[in-house]
Protein backbone atom coordinates (compact mmCIF):
# COMPACT_ATOMS: atom_id res chain seq x y z
CA UNK A 1 0.00 0.00 0.00
CA UNK A 2 2.92 2.64 1.16
CA UNK A 3 4.24 1.67 -2.52
CA UNK A 4 1.34 2.39 -4.12
CA UNK A 5 0.96 5.57 -2.43
CA UNK A 6 4.22 6.73 -3.59
CA UNK A 7 4.28 5.79 -7.04
CA UNK A 8 0.55 7.75 -7.24
CA UNK A 9 1.51 10.83 -4.48
CA UNK A 10 4.70 11.58 -6.80
CA UNK A 11 2.65 11.43 -10.14
CA UNK A 12 0.41 13.67 -8.65
CA UNK A 13 3.32 16.15 -7.39
CA UNK A 14 4.93 15.60 -11.26
CA UNK A 15 1.58 16.72 -12.61
CA UNK A 16 1.06 19.61 -10.51
CA UNK A 17 4.44 20.83 -11.28
CA UNK A 18 4.18 20.55 -15.11
CA UNK A 19 0.76 22.94 -14.11
CA UNK A 20 2.53 24.91 -12.33
CA UNK A 21 5.49 25.52 -15.29
CA UNK A 22 2.52 26.34 -17.58
CA UNK A 23 0.82 29.13 -15.19
CA UNK A 24 4.19 31.00 -15.43
CA UNK A 25 4.20 34.40 -16.45
CA UNK A 26 5.01 34.57 -20.33
CA UNK A 27 7.43 37.95 -19.23
CA UNK A 28 9.40 36.14 -16.42
CA UNK A 29 10.22 33.34 -18.64
CA UNK A 30 11.63 35.78 -20.85
CA UNK A 31 13.89 37.44 -18.75
CA UNK A 32 17.65 36.96 -19.61
CA UNK A 33 18.18 35.56 -16.12
CA UNK A 34 15.86 33.11 -16.24
CA UNK A 35 16.12 31.79 -19.70
CA UNK A 36 19.60 31.74 -19.06
CA UNK A 37 18.73 29.57 -16.15
CA UNK A 38 16.45 26.96 -17.79
CA UNK A 39 18.88 26.83 -20.54
CA UNK A 40 20.98 25.41 -18.28
CA UNK A 41 19.22 23.48 -16.00
CA UNK A 42 18.93 20.06 -18.46
CA UNK A 43 22.54 20.12 -18.82
CA UNK A 44 22.99 20.28 -14.98
CA UNK A 45 20.25 17.36 -14.48
CA UNK A 46 21.60 15.34 -17.29
CA UNK A 47 24.91 15.39 -15.62
CA UNK A 48 24.08 15.00 -11.90
CA UNK A 49 21.91 12.15 -12.96
CA UNK A 50 24.81 10.34 -15.32
CA UNK A 51 27.09 10.92 -12.73
CA UNK A 52 25.03 9.54 -9.26
CA UNK A 53 23.98 6.83 -11.70
CA UNK A 54 27.52 5.54 -12.46
CA UNK A 55 29.58 6.31 -8.85
CA UNK A 56 26.48 4.83 -6.63
CA UNK A 57 24.68 2.13 -5.25
CA UNK A 58 21.38 3.41 -2.47
CA UNK A 59 23.54 5.95 -0.72
CA UNK A 60 27.09 4.59 -1.11
CA UNK A 61 29.64 6.09 -3.78
CA UNK A 62 31.30 2.51 -5.23
CA UNK A 63 33.42 2.05 -8.19
CA UNK A 64 32.13 -0.92 -10.44
CA UNK A 65 31.64 -2.18 -13.97
CA UNK A 66 29.51 0.63 -14.47
CA UNK A 67 32.43 3.01 -14.04
CA UNK A 68 33.91 1.23 -17.42
CA UNK A 69 30.94 0.94 -19.34
CA UNK A 70 30.61 5.16 -19.01
CA UNK A 71 34.29 5.11 -19.88
CA UNK A 72 32.97 3.31 -23.29
CA UNK A 73 30.24 5.46 -23.80
CA UNK A 74 32.36 8.21 -23.93
CA UNK A 75 34.72 6.66 -26.52
CA UNK A 76 31.10 5.74 -28.53
CA UNK A 77 30.25 9.58 -28.12
CA UNK A 78 33.66 10.92 -29.48
CA UNK A 79 33.21 8.50 -32.41
CA UNK A 80 29.90 10.01 -33.19
CA UNK A 81 28.06 6.83 -32.34
CA UNK A 82 24.30 6.88 -32.91
CA UNK A 83 22.31 6.68 -29.33
CA UNK A 84 21.38 3.05 -29.63
CA UNK A 85 25.27 2.07 -30.32
CA UNK A 86 26.65 4.17 -27.23
CA UNK A 87 23.90 2.69 -24.61
CA UNK A 88 24.41 -0.49 -25.97
CA UNK A 89 28.28 -0.64 -25.70
CA UNK A 90 27.83 1.03 -22.00
CA UNK A 91 25.29 -2.08 -20.96
CA UNK A 92 27.57 -4.90 -23.22
CA UNK A 93 31.23 -3.38 -21.39
CA UNK A 94 29.49 -3.36 -18.08
CA UNK A 95 27.79 -7.14 -18.57
CA UNK A 96 30.90 -8.39 -20.23
CA UNK A 97 33.40 -7.30 -17.30
CA UNK A 98 30.78 -8.88 -14.79
CA UNK A 99 30.68 -12.34 -16.82
CA UNK A 100 34.87 -12.61 -16.74
CA UNK A 101 34.87 -11.53 -13.20
CA UNK B 1 8.33 17.05 -50.38
CA UNK B 2 6.59 19.90 -49.86
CA UNK B 3 8.45 22.32 -47.33
CA UNK B 4 12.02 21.62 -45.49
CA UNK B 5 12.98 23.00 -42.86
CA UNK B 6 16.91 24.04 -42.06
CA UNK B 7 17.72 20.90 -40.13
CA UNK B 8 14.72 19.14 -40.51
CA UNK B 9 14.53 15.63 -42.00
CA UNK B 10 13.05 16.67 -45.44
CA UNK B 11 12.35 13.57 -47.35
CA UNK B 12 10.11 10.61 -46.47
CA UNK B 13 12.74 8.17 -45.94
CA UNK B 14 14.90 10.55 -43.55
CA UNK B 15 11.59 10.82 -41.16
CA UNK B 16 10.81 6.81 -41.17
CA UNK B 17 14.31 6.58 -39.71
CA UNK B 18 14.14 9.13 -37.84
CA UNK B 19 10.86 8.22 -36.04
CA UNK B 20 12.47 4.42 -36.26
CA UNK B 21 15.44 5.45 -34.28
CA UNK B 22 13.67 7.30 -31.97
CA UNK B 23 10.94 4.64 -31.13
CA UNK B 24 13.91 2.17 -30.59
CA UNK B 25 15.78 4.23 -28.56
CA UNK B 26 12.42 4.82 -26.16
CA UNK B 27 11.99 1.20 -26.69
CA UNK B 28 15.36 0.04 -25.22
CA UNK B 29 14.72 3.25 -22.63
CA UNK B 30 11.35 1.66 -21.56
CA UNK B 31 12.44 -2.12 -21.13
CA UNK B 32 15.53 -0.99 -19.29
CA UNK B 33 13.13 0.88 -16.73
CA UNK B 34 10.60 -2.27 -16.78
CA UNK B 35 13.73 -4.45 -15.62
CA UNK B 36 15.14 -2.42 -12.91
CA UNK B 37 12.03 -1.55 -11.48
CA UNK B 38 11.15 -5.27 -10.87
CA UNK B 39 14.54 -5.49 -9.43
CA UNK B 40 14.13 -2.54 -7.55
CA UNK B 41 10.80 -4.19 -5.90
CA UNK B 42 7.98 -2.91 -7.48
CA UNK B 43 5.63 -5.36 -8.95
CA UNK B 44 5.22 -5.77 -12.37
CA UNK B 45 1.44 -3.72 -12.40
CA UNK B 46 3.30 -0.61 -9.99
CA UNK B 47 6.52 -0.29 -12.85
CA UNK B 48 3.84 -0.24 -15.34
CA UNK B 49 1.93 2.17 -13.13
CA UNK B 50 5.05 4.66 -12.79
CA UNK B 51 5.66 4.47 -16.55
CA UNK B 52 2.14 5.35 -17.67
CA UNK B 53 1.10 8.10 -14.74
CA UNK B 54 4.79 9.32 -14.71
CA UNK B 55 6.76 9.04 -17.55
CA UNK B 56 4.22 9.07 -20.17
CA UNK B 57 5.65 7.16 -22.37
CA UNK B 58 7.25 4.24 -23.75
CA UNK B 59 5.31 2.66 -21.02
CA UNK B 60 4.49 -0.54 -23.53
CA UNK B 61 8.12 -1.18 -23.28
CA UNK B 62 8.43 -1.03 -19.79
CA UNK B 63 6.07 -3.92 -19.42
CA UNK B 64 8.37 -6.05 -21.51
CA UNK B 65 11.21 -5.31 -19.58
CA UNK B 66 9.58 -5.66 -16.39
CA UNK B 67 8.31 -9.00 -17.41
CA UNK B 68 11.79 -10.24 -18.23
CA UNK B 69 13.22 -8.51 -15.25
CA UNK B 70 10.90 -10.49 -13.35
CA UNK B 71 12.23 -13.62 -15.38
CA UNK B 72 15.82 -12.97 -15.58
CA UNK B 73 16.31 -11.65 -11.81
CA UNK B 74 19.24 -9.78 -11.89
CA UNK B 75 19.43 -6.61 -14.91
CA UNK B 76 23.29 -5.75 -13.72
CA UNK B 77 24.23 -9.08 -15.51
CA UNK B 78 23.37 -7.89 -18.10
CA UNK B 79 24.93 -4.27 -17.78
CA UNK B 80 21.25 -2.47 -17.75
CA UNK B 81 22.28 -0.36 -14.37
CA UNK B 82 25.01 0.87 -17.17
CA UNK B 83 22.55 1.75 -19.79
CA UNK B 84 20.44 4.13 -18.20
CA UNK B 85 23.81 6.63 -17.54
CA UNK B 86 24.96 5.99 -20.77
CA UNK B 87 21.84 7.27 -22.15
CA UNK B 88 21.84 10.74 -20.22
CA UNK B 89 25.53 10.99 -20.94
CA UNK B 90 24.35 10.47 -24.93
CA UNK B 91 21.66 13.30 -24.10
CA UNK B 92 23.53 15.78 -22.45
CA UNK B 93 26.64 15.40 -24.67
CA UNK B 94 25.09 17.56 -27.90
CA UNK B 95 24.67 20.19 -25.10
CA UNK B 96 28.01 20.47 -23.98
CA UNK B 97 29.09 22.80 -26.60
CA UNK B 98 30.44 26.07 -24.52
CA UNK B 99 33.08 26.65 -21.21
CA UNK B 100 29.64 27.71 -19.38
CA UNK B 101 27.89 24.27 -20.29
CA UNK B 102 30.95 22.07 -20.02
CA UNK B 103 31.54 23.91 -16.46
CA UNK B 104 27.98 23.37 -15.49
CA UNK B 105 28.05 19.85 -16.30
CA UNK B 106 31.23 18.92 -14.03
CA UNK B 107 30.17 20.99 -11.05
CA UNK B 108 26.62 19.42 -11.08
CA UNK B 109 27.85 15.81 -11.38
CA UNK B 110 30.63 16.59 -8.51
CA UNK B 111 27.98 18.59 -6.65
CA UNK B 112 25.23 15.21 -6.92
CA UNK B 113 28.38 12.45 -6.12
CA UNK B 114 29.47 14.42 -3.53
CA UNK B 115 26.22 14.68 -1.51
CA UNK B 116 25.28 10.94 -2.08
CA UNK B 117 26.44 9.81 1.05
CA UNK B 118 24.75 12.65 3.20
CA UNK B 119 21.47 12.55 1.97
CA UNK B 120 18.57 10.56 0.72
CA UNK B 121 18.71 8.89 -2.88
CA UNK B 122 17.12 11.24 -5.48
CA UNK B 123 18.18 14.29 -3.00
CA UNK B 124 21.08 14.96 -4.75
CA UNK B 125 20.22 15.40 -7.96
CA UNK B 126 17.64 17.93 -6.54
CA UNK B 127 20.58 19.81 -5.20
CA UNK B 128 22.60 19.99 -8.13
CA UNK B 129 19.79 21.13 -10.19
CA UNK B 130 20.84 24.59 -7.78
CA UNK B 131 23.87 24.84 -9.80
CA UNK B 132 22.94 26.57 -12.67
CA UNK B 133 20.95 29.08 -11.04
CA UNK B 134 23.71 29.88 -8.59
CA UNK B 135 26.17 30.18 -11.40
CA UNK B 136 24.35 32.59 -13.37
CA UNK B 137 23.38 34.69 -10.42
CA UNK B 138 26.77 34.52 -8.68
CA UNK B 139 28.19 35.43 -12.78
CA UNK B 140 25.80 38.19 -12.92
CA UNK B 141 26.72 40.08 -9.15
CA UNK B 142 30.54 39.81 -10.48
CA UNK B 143 29.64 41.84 -13.76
Amino acid sequence: VTTWGAILATAAGCYLLKLAGLSVPQQVLEHPVMARISDLLPVALLAALAAVQTFSTGDSLVLDARVAGMAVAVVALLLRAPFLVVVGAAAATAALLRLIN
Amino acid sequence: VTETVEGWPSTRAQVMRTALSVGVATGAYGVSFGALGVAAGLSVVQTCAMSVLLFTGGSQFALIGALAGSVIGDPAALGLDAAAPAAFLALLWPRLNSRPTWLTALTAALVAVLAVPFVPAGVPVLIAALVPAIAVLDRRRAA
